[in-house]
């Protein structure tokens, strides 16, 4: 093996070491940019997940209205049925002005 | 004398070097002792072979590891060393060694030390153009460092050759220069040899008067640096021209000085020679006796040593002497005796010569299986180190590829995962916004049937009060019941604006509640004069909100309570009373009415709708009744 055989081995052995370094770096600046990644979306859901929750309590508020609404739109028609049944007592006994 | 002659040679060779290997480098503390170990080893060549091998094994130990230089040094070492035990085969070995060591040298004082080394040794041996070619490059080296005492010393060296030679001329024209050369450092070793060998050759020549003072001068300057080898040459060189001059008992007396410094010494082959020496001095003086005894001593310890030139001299000198004496059958003998030496001293040599090539040549042999094998394991460690290399390499690629595979995997795991648990979120947004929007719808519906409702009431109230007034009824009854069809009707009218009020709101606060429970209580006082109503409210739950559904339902209960006590307890008196107990709202509706037996009434709608509104906000609702008292309803939220 000649002398400049040796001295282009070496060189490629210290680019080849050059290259490790540079993967290493870049498996860390990976990891870190996952990392922030992973918390940005970890925000978002929270974020989202609270906006659900707020979205179910008003759905949950419009159901609870919407079965209240029903009872009183019963009891209101058993009003106005008891008001007619006045009217046609009224009507019956001819004393109505 | 011709063997002191060489021994002299080697020691003027050897004090002919620089004191280091190369002085301008800068040498490690181990390096630095090599250095010091080689000039010493150096400076005991005339005196103390022994400490010269051990300073040679230390160098030798010591530049294993270090550069061919210093091995080198090593060798040289043992080449002294050997050469100064006159073992000329391991001499040369080393000599040898250290020149393979120093091929590519560029340190000039290894290379004279090895070039002369080698070129004494060939000389010793009789190959002269052998040694002529070892003893110039020496000489060219030494040239080149300007080194008189190095210049000088080789010139002795070749002044000695040119001797060994016969050639005369030129012998005495490289001692002139060698003493020129040498002129200043008269103390030097080598001094004292080129004048030795001047000596020799002024004795060859028949100049004994001149040998002798040129010895005398040797001997002082010997003493004077207390040197016994080069004293034992002089002595040696002074008695044989006393003896070629026939003045044979000062020629006795320096040999028998010559043979003390060689019994000191132990030198065995030198005391054979003066042995011999005295031997040819006992022809001069016809003493036979001493011939004999001289000569069988100088061959028994010639024959203890194997040193075959001894024998061979001493077996000359006895043919020469039996030929005088007329036994020729004794001479016969002897010459015989020296013609096998001489053989064998012939074969000897070639036979070391032989000996040498052969170990060097497996030496070179080896040393280049060694070279091959250790650079085929160099190879091999190179290879292997490549390859860990590779795989190291891969490896690390690998590691690196994996972890890239399972970041990528892991990433795209992170990104399903979180885009499922986003997509989860955003679909419960979803459904969360269809649900309010259905519920929004719900609730415009109902608002718009409310609106209708209460036109028609309206309508009702107003068609009752116009049959009521326009007619002038006068039917009691009539009137009475369009009366009671009114009041209902307008009751179912408030009972619709409440609810539109609740309704309009997502949520309240308790001051909002609280003056519409005050209207109401107002409208009531008017209705029941007789009846004396009393409406508190605690100041702190002012702040408090409530959720539309909480405030509609307590409202609805107060009025209904209100309503029943009016219509049933025929009590002057009807409290309301609104506070915070402990984190709780308490709303207490009482009146001094008649009562009523709790246990035995059948309670009507109103009651049954006060209770299940309460719970419906998840409060707690109690009813209290004493007969003639009055009659007590509480509730918590």
């Amino acid at each position: 093996m000649t002398f400049f055989m040796i001295y282009i081995l070496i060189i490629i052995i210290i680019l080849l070491l050059f290259f490790v370094i540079y993967l290493f770096v870049n498996n860390a600046s990976i990891k870190e940019e996952h990392q922030n990644n992973m918390e940005k979306l970890e925000q978002i859901i929270l974020s989202l997940h609270s906006k659900q929750q707020s979205l179910n309590n008003q759905v949950l508020i419009s159901d609870d209205y919407k079965s209240n609404y029903s009872k009183d739109m019963k009891a209101l028609g058993d009003e106005v049925v008891e008001l007619q049944k006045v009217f046609i007592e009224i009507i019956s006994n001819g004393n109505y002005n | 004398m011709i063997k002191k002659l060489v021994v002299i040679a080697f020691l003027v060779l050897f004090s002919c070097q620089k004191e280091s290997i190369n002085e301008s480098i800068k040498y490690t503390k181990n390096q630095e002792k090599i250095v010091e170990w080689f000039r010493v080893a150096k400076s005991l060549r005339n005196k103390n072979h022994f400490l010269i091998k051990n300073y040679a094994d230390s160098i030798q130990s010591k530049s294993s590891n270090e550069p061919n230089d210093f091995k080198a040094a090593g060798h040289i070492a043992y080449g002294i060393y050997y050469n100064s035990i006159n073992n000329d085969s391991l001499s040369f070995k080393n000599y040898n060694t250290a020149f393979n060591l120093l091929k590519n040298t560029k340190v000039d004082s290894l290379l004279i030390s090895t070039y002369a080394g080698l070129g004494n040794y060939y000389k010793h041996i009789g190959d002269y153009p052998k040694s002529l070619k070892n003893l110039l490059t020496a000489l060219k080296f030494s040239e080149k460092l300007k080194d008189s005492v190095l210049i000088g010393g080789m010139y002795a060296n070749l002044g000695q050759l040119y001797l060994q030679k016969d050639d005369l001329k030129q012998s005495k024209k490289n001692l002139l220069f060698s003493i020129e050369y040498l002129k200043n450092n008269k103390t030097q070793p080598h001094y004292l040899i080129a004048i030795h060998t001047m000596a020799n050759l002024q004795g060859m020549s028949g100049n004994f008067k001149e040998a002798l003072k040129i010895d005398e001068g040797g001997l002082k300057l010997s003493e004077k640096i207390k040197s016994d080898n080069l004293k034992a040459t002089f002595l040696d060189n002074k008695a044989n021209c006393f003896m070629f001059s026939n003045q044979l008992d000062s020629a006795k007396y320096y040999f028998n000085e010559c043979l003390k410094l060689d019994l000191k010494n132990k030198n065995e082959k030198q005391i054979s020679d003066s042995y011999a020496n005295l031997a040819q001095l006992a022809v001069f003086y016809n003493n036979d006796s001493e011939v004999l005894k001289f000569a069988e001593k100088s061959i028994e310890i010639a024959k203890n040593v194997n040193y075959n030139p001894g024998i061979a001299k001493n077996y000359n000198l006895l043919v020469d002497y039996y030929k005088n004496n007329g036994d020729y059958k004794s001479a016969l003998e002897f010459s015989n005796r020296y013609q096998s030496v001489y053989k064998s001293l012939i074969n000897e040599r070639k036979e070391v010569a032989a000996a040498e090539f052969k170990t060097i040549y497996e030496t070179e042999k080896k040393e280049k299986e060694l070279l091959i094998s250790k650079t085929k394991i160099a190879e091999s460690e190179l290879q292997i180190k490549k390859k860990n290399t590779q795989f190291q390499i891969l490896a690390l690629i690998s590691l690196a590829l994996i972890s890239i595979g399972y970041l990528i995997y892991r990433q795209q795991k992170l990104k399903n995962k979180q885009q499922e648990q986003e997509f989860q979120l955003k679909s419960a947004i979803k459904e969360i916004e269809n649900q309010n929007q259905l519920q929004e719808q719900r609730l415009s519906i109902s608002r718009d049937l409310h609106d209708n409702i209460g036109a028609q009431l309206t309508f009702v109230i107003s068609s009752v009060d116009n049959l009521k007034f326009g007619n002038k009824i006068t039917d009691t009854k009539i009137n009475n019941q369009l009366t009671k069809i009114s009041d209902f009707t307008k009751a179912t009218i408030i009972e619709l604006r409440d609810t539109i009020w609740a309704m309009n709101k997502d949520e309240f606060s308790f001051e909002d509640l609280r003056s519409r429970i005050f209207n109401f209580i107002e409208k009531a006082k008017i209705a029941k004069e007789d009846i004396d109503f009393e409406f508190k409210i605690d100041d702190k739950l002012t702040e408090i909100k409530l959720s539309s559904l909480i405030g509609i339902n307590i409202y609805r209960t107060i009025q209904e309570a209100i309503n029943n006590a009016i219509k049933y307890s025929n009590g002057t008196k009807i409290c309301v009373d609104v506070k915070k107990i402990n984190n709780k709202i308490q709303i207490e509706i009482q009146d001094n009415g008649k009562g009523f037996d709790i246990e035995n009434t059948d309670f009507g709608n109103g009651l049954n709708n006060m209770k299940k509104r309460i719970a419906e906000v998840n409060g707690e609702f109690e009813i209290n009744s004493i007969m003639n008292k009055g009659t007590r309803i509480v509730i918590f939220i």
